[in-house]
């Protein structure tokens, strides 16, 4: 923002105060609502003639004012605010934050030390794959060494990554179920080609192709009269959101217009974090029971079976993400169970003690695939090749996107220990391939299969 | 464009200068590899071979800003107040540090996390240069340090755990390995530098618009092979450390440009190159050459100053960080004045480095610590041991002290004026010598008193030991007396046994021959009975049963013979000479009584004759009647067989 649009002083219009969607101004002595919405700001002034406006202890030319810092105005720039506000009111009945609300003052949001503890609730609330891009986005927030450039840069591509893991999460959640019913005898007829894109396309979905994609499961799930997932409670409210008027709708479609914004011609500015933030956090309310749900990584199961006994099913798993804090945080995280009942292996699932969810083979565990003491979730993200699927890393890093490929191994044969080891972490990929080739066939109706790739493939792209 | 520096001297590279930090990839994407792995990364690799760098410049560049908060923990005075004072510092105000005797973490759990509030970001510690535990603390400080470890482990924020420590200290890490199975799980070692890595890194650094060092084009390999055999001499060794190869290349930019500020551009060339000469080892030339130069400046001569750089080296050539005021102390003899300017110095010619927060001086990089140890002479070797000696027991709590035994006495006497010790020190050392005398004294007093109670014992031991003689002589009196009787009673014995013996033997051999005797006569139920007593007496039973077995057989021939023998008398009673021959016939071979056989054999014949003449004399005289005649005729012919058959039996008898 230029120099001169910040200078302090007093002014005749002024603005009193701001919130998610109205903003105060007082003009003179006369006060007028007007919606937070920078065209509307700019029609109010540019009827009263006025070039500059006060916002506290500034005054702003009216010019200079731009998307790009429209939120950093109205929001006093600060980061993660409105998100923090929206996701602590909406998860207002968990116990801990229950507990927080109770024991902080009705202005929590003042205090640097509250608002730093109402952020670890709500990081600790989520599951691994939010929970983990709200840290990073509380995170950039926080950050102190970066220049605000760079703040902006990271906070929108967050963004834009907790829009595309929302989406997708959902996204996997239905398909799974789905493929669930199919294999039950549902007897659906899928040919909607979106959902066909999906499985066949080598190409990632863009973020609007997620939302539609999204849209088409529910109305799949509305229109054949299937129940949804997970318990009734935690999804019935999801044909509200598949309105095209819904705000989750509307909150997705501003992202994605942000996201395809013509960076040549303009850049991030703090606007668009601001204006993204409530957007995120628009989103992030249509799935309250994200917040409820942990993810859990079957990371080993051991069988283990003795004459004239019940066999035993040695369960080796993890929760994902920081533990809930009224738990002895390694005993909430890394479990070892005796049980009776089977589970699948290597699957991901998004469990509470109401119901749960594998989304294997659409997320994975790679560490686990690997036999790697940490968890290492992918999430599917196109196919490749005949022989390839691409899953992209939810981990904090640049790693590229890994390419896994089917070799077809033959599991039916006995290996020398040694070239077993070798092969274990082929046999395996060639599970998930062939689970997800499993799920497309059977939600599809196709027969396709993968083809064994060559030797030389490598698992990185 | 600006451009600046890219070499680095003896600091390590940090995350700003990753533009010009090169040669590391495949090093830096297994670390990478490691920490997202597991929980805890050890990182190893001999001294000089860049493990700072490559954690505080390749790792932190693999990581996004805000997913990457590294906590860089070095020994300090203490490894676990140290990293209480780092999580402190970073909590944003929720704690402060308070030193304590003997640190531990109070709320570590809460101090973690506050620090993850403060930033969000997952923590990485990073125990740097992580032997100084080994090297400088005592044990209680690495168990303490191991208890910390183990709870860092159990917290709930994402928090990793880095290692990095020089490889030979690997083998210390036994018990905390033991503490912590997964303490060496993820390891990784960094190599030195070898040709293809000096290569990268010297073309890497040509090559960026944003440094101020080209390379001749055309001359990139030609000049980092020259550098490479320069910094590696006549040793031809396939590696070179990194601090040599960083000091190398600030000499030869200094050489091109002479820009002390390292402004200017450098083009490095092979003819730059060689216009350095041969230049020995890298790091003494460049220590020696600052040192003069200090001295020079400071007009001190230049044993002063490497003797104000010794004790910043332990005895294992190792860094030492030092606080001013203990610095001071070491050196008594020097002036403070002198000490102050010469640390300036030293931190301006690059060779200490002084840490802000930690308030301490220290070698900048452990590879200076080993050339300084180098040029140490024994005595001062000595003088430090001594010094070590002192400060060691002073150092730790009086309960736990030991006093210095005679032999380190006598060795620490020539040093001990030399060395300046504080009061507790002195103390000490003279409270060991007094110990050592009263030890003295009571050595003797014990020895004086074990004397005397030798010689009691002595006086003892010899009335003992002439009783003991005495009852010695009287058993043998007494013993030899019982063995001359035991022998007489034995000799009595035996002989009553020989009789015995002998009798037996006698009673035996009689009822043998009284058997065989009335075996003889055919008296076999005497002869049975006489070797039945005869078995009695037997020593082998088996002669007695053989002899037993051949009676009752010849009784059984004696018995058939007979029989024989009767029906032969019966027939030939009976004239029925037929049957009577065939009776002879059956008893001869049983071999009984052939007298008795052949005497009746005759009688038999001369009976035959008779009755084979009567018949031939009837067959004469009853010619007229042929039927009559003939019937006496074949009478006499079987009577003449029967004849023969008898000639046949008594010509086969014995």
């Amino acid at each position: 923002m230029a120099n001169d649009a910040n200078i302090s002083g007093s002014h005749n219009i002024v603005i009193q105060g701001v919130n998610d969607s109205t903003i105060v101004v007082k003009i003179g002595t006369e006060v007028q609502e007007i919606r937070n919405d920078l065209a509307e700001l700019k029609a109010l002034l540019s009827k009263q003639q006025a070039s500059r406006i006060q916002y506290a202890e500034k005054i702003y030319n009216i010019e200079h004012i731009t998307e790009a810092n429209f939120g950093m105005i109205t929001s006093g720039g600060v980061f993660n605010a409105v998100l923090l506000r929206r996701l602590v009111n909406m998860l207002r009945e968990l116990p801990e934050i229950k507990s927080f609300l109770q024991d902080s003052p009705a202005d929590w949001e003042g205090s640097p030390n509250l608002v730093k503890a109402a952020q670890g609730h709500v990081e600790r609330s989520y599951n691994g794959l939010i929970g983990e891009q709200l840290r990073r986005l509380f995170a950039i927030g926080k950050d102190t060494k970066e220049g605000i450039e760079i703040k902006v840069t990271n906070y929108m591509s967050e963004c834009f990554k907790t829009y595309r893991l929302s989406l997708q999460l959902m996204i996997f959640i239905l398909l799974a179920h789905l493929w669930d019913n199919q294999t039950n005898g549902a007897g659906l007829v899928i040919k909607n080609p979106i959902i066909h894109n999906f499985f066949i396309l080598r190409r990632p979905f863009s973020l609007a192709e997620l939302r539609k994609l999204l849209i088409e499961l529910i109305q799949v799930y509305t229109e054949n009269r299937l129940a949804f997932p997970l318990t009734e409670q935690d999804t019935r409210h999801l044909p509200e959101i598949a309105k095209p008027d819904s705000a989750f709708q509307v909150a997705g479609q501003e992202l994605e217009r942000l996201e395809m914004l013509n960076l040549n011609k303009e850049s991030y500015g703090i606007g668009h974090c601001h204006t993204a933030e409530i957007e995120l956090a628009n989103v992030l309310v249509a799935f309250p029971f994200f917040a409820k749900y942990g993810l859990i990584t079957m990371q080993k199961i051991v069988f283990e079976g003795l004459r004239h006994s019940a066999p035993s099913y040695i369960k080796d798993y993890q929760r994902l993400g920081i533990g809930f804090k009224d738990q002895a945080s390694q005993e909430a995280k890394l479990k070892v169970k005796y049980d009776e009942k089977p589970a699948f292996s290597y699957a991901v699932s998004l469990s509470n003690n109401q119901a749960s969810i594998s989304l294997f083979p659409f997320i994975i565990d790679y560490g686990a695939l690997e036999d790697n003491e940490l968890p290492k979730i992918l999430t599917y993200s196109c196919r490749s090749n005949p022989s390839s699927l691409c899953y992209a890393p939810i981990s904090a890093d640049q790693e590229n996107e890994k390419l896994l490929s089917y070799q077809g191994i033959d599991r039916n044969k006995t290996f020398d220990k040694p070239a077993y080891n070798q092969a274990k972490k082929a046999i395996r990929t060639d599970l998930v391939i062939k689970q997800f080739e499993q799920a497309m066939n059977t939600l599809l109706g196709t027969s396709e299969r993968f083809v064994p790739a060559i030797a030389d493939e490598t698992d990185n792209i | 464009m600006t451009t600046r520096y890219p070499f680095k001297f003896l600091d390590a590279y940090t995350r700003e200068d990753r533009e010009f930090f090169f040669g590391r990839d495949e090093e830096v994407d297994q670390l990478y590899k490691l920490s997202q792995q597991g929980n805890i990364i050890a990182l190893y690799g001999a001294a000089g071979t860049g493990k700072t760098s490559l954690i505080q410049c390749g790792l932190a560049s693999k990581f996004k800003t805000y997913d990457w908060m590294p906590l860089f923990i070095r020994r300090g005075k203490d490894i676990v107040a140290s990293l209480d004072m780092a999580l402190c510092d970073e909590s944003d105000g929720a704690f402060f540090f308070a030193e304590q005797e003997q640190p531990e973490i109070p709320d570590l759990a809460a101090k973690i996390e506050a620090v993850y509030l403060a930033s969000f970001k997952p923590l990485y510690l990073i125990f740097d240069q992580f032997e100084e535990l080994y090297i400088l603390a005592e044990k209680a400080e690495q168990t303490r340090f191991i208890h910390t470890f183990q709870q860092l482990l159990l917290v709930d924020q994402p928090v990793k755990l880095i290692l990095s420590i020089r490889e030979e200290y690997l083998g210390h890490l036994y018990d905390f390995e033991r503490a912590v199975p997964d303490l060496l799980r993820k390891k990784l070692r960094v190599e030195p530098m070898n040709l293809d890595k000096v290569t990268t890194v010297i073309r890497g650094v040509g090559s960026r618009p944003s440094s101020n060092v080209g390379l001749l084009r055309g001359e990139e390999d030609a000049i980092a092979q020259g550098i490479f055999d320069k910094i590696r001499g006549g040793e031809k060794s396939l590696s070179i450390p990194l601090p040599y190869l960083q000091v190398f290349l600030d000499k030869l930019y200094l050489t091109i440009t002479g820009d002390e500020t390292r402004q200017e551009a450098a083009t490095f060339t092979s003819a730059a190159l060689q216009q350095m000469g041969d230049i020995g080892d890298v790091l003494r030339a460049f220590l020696d050459e600052q040192v003069l130069l200090i001295a020079g400046q400071m007009a001190q001569s230049p044993d002063t100053l490497w003797s104000i750089l010794s004790p910043f080296v332990t005895l294992e050539g190792t860094k030492e960080p030092l606080s001013g005021e203990q610095l001071h102390k070491r050196l008594p003899d020097q002036s403070s004045s002198l000490i102050t300017g010469a640390l300036g110095a030293f931190v301006t010619r690059r060779i200490l480095r002084y840490t802000e927060r930690d308030q301490l001086y220290e070698i900048a990089h452990d590879s200076l610590a080993r050339q300084i140890h180098a040029r140490r002479s024994d005595e001062e070797i000595a003088l430090l041991e001594v010094q070590r000696l002192v400060k060691g027991q002073t150092a730790m709590n009086a309960e736990a002290r030991e006093y210095f035994t005679e032999k380190q006495l006598l060795f620490m006497d020539p040093y001990l004026e030399r060395l300046v010790l504080g009061e507790a020190e002195k103390d000490w050392v003279k409270a060991s010598r007094v110990q050592v005398q009263q030890e003295k004294e009571k050595t003797q007093e014990r020895q004086a008193q074990e004397l005397t109670e030798t010689r009691r014992r002595l006086r003892v031991v010899r009335g003992l030991l002439f009783a003991a003689l005495l009852a010695l002589l009287t058993a043998a009196y007494f013993w030899n007396n019982a063995q001359q009787e035991k022998q007489r009673v034995s000799s009595l014995l035996q002989e009553n046994l020989r009789k015995d013996n002998l009798n037996q033997l006698e009673k035996y051999n009689r009822f043998m021959a009284e058997g065989r005797n009335a075996q003889s006569q055919a008296a076999f139920e005497q002869a049975i009975e006489k070797y039945g007593l005869a078995k009695e007496f037997a020593r082998d039973t088996q002669e007695v049963a053989s002899a037993i077995a051949a009676c009752r057989a010849a009784a059984d021939r004696q018995k058939r013979f007979e029989e024989h023998l009767t029906r032969a008398a019966e027939a030939r009673n009976q004239q029925d000479y037929e049957v009577a021959v065939a009776a002879y016939e059956a008893a001869a071979p049983l071999d009984v009584n052939t007298l008795m056989l052949r005497n009746q054999l005759a009688d038999l014949r001369t009976q035959l004759q008779e009755q084979a003449n009567d018949a031939r004399d009837a067959a004469e005289a009853l010619s007229f009647n042929p039927i009559r005649a003939d019937f006496y005729r074949r009478t006499a012919a079987r009577v003449e067989s029967l004849i023969r058959r008898n000639n046949i039996l008594q010509s086969q008898l014995p």
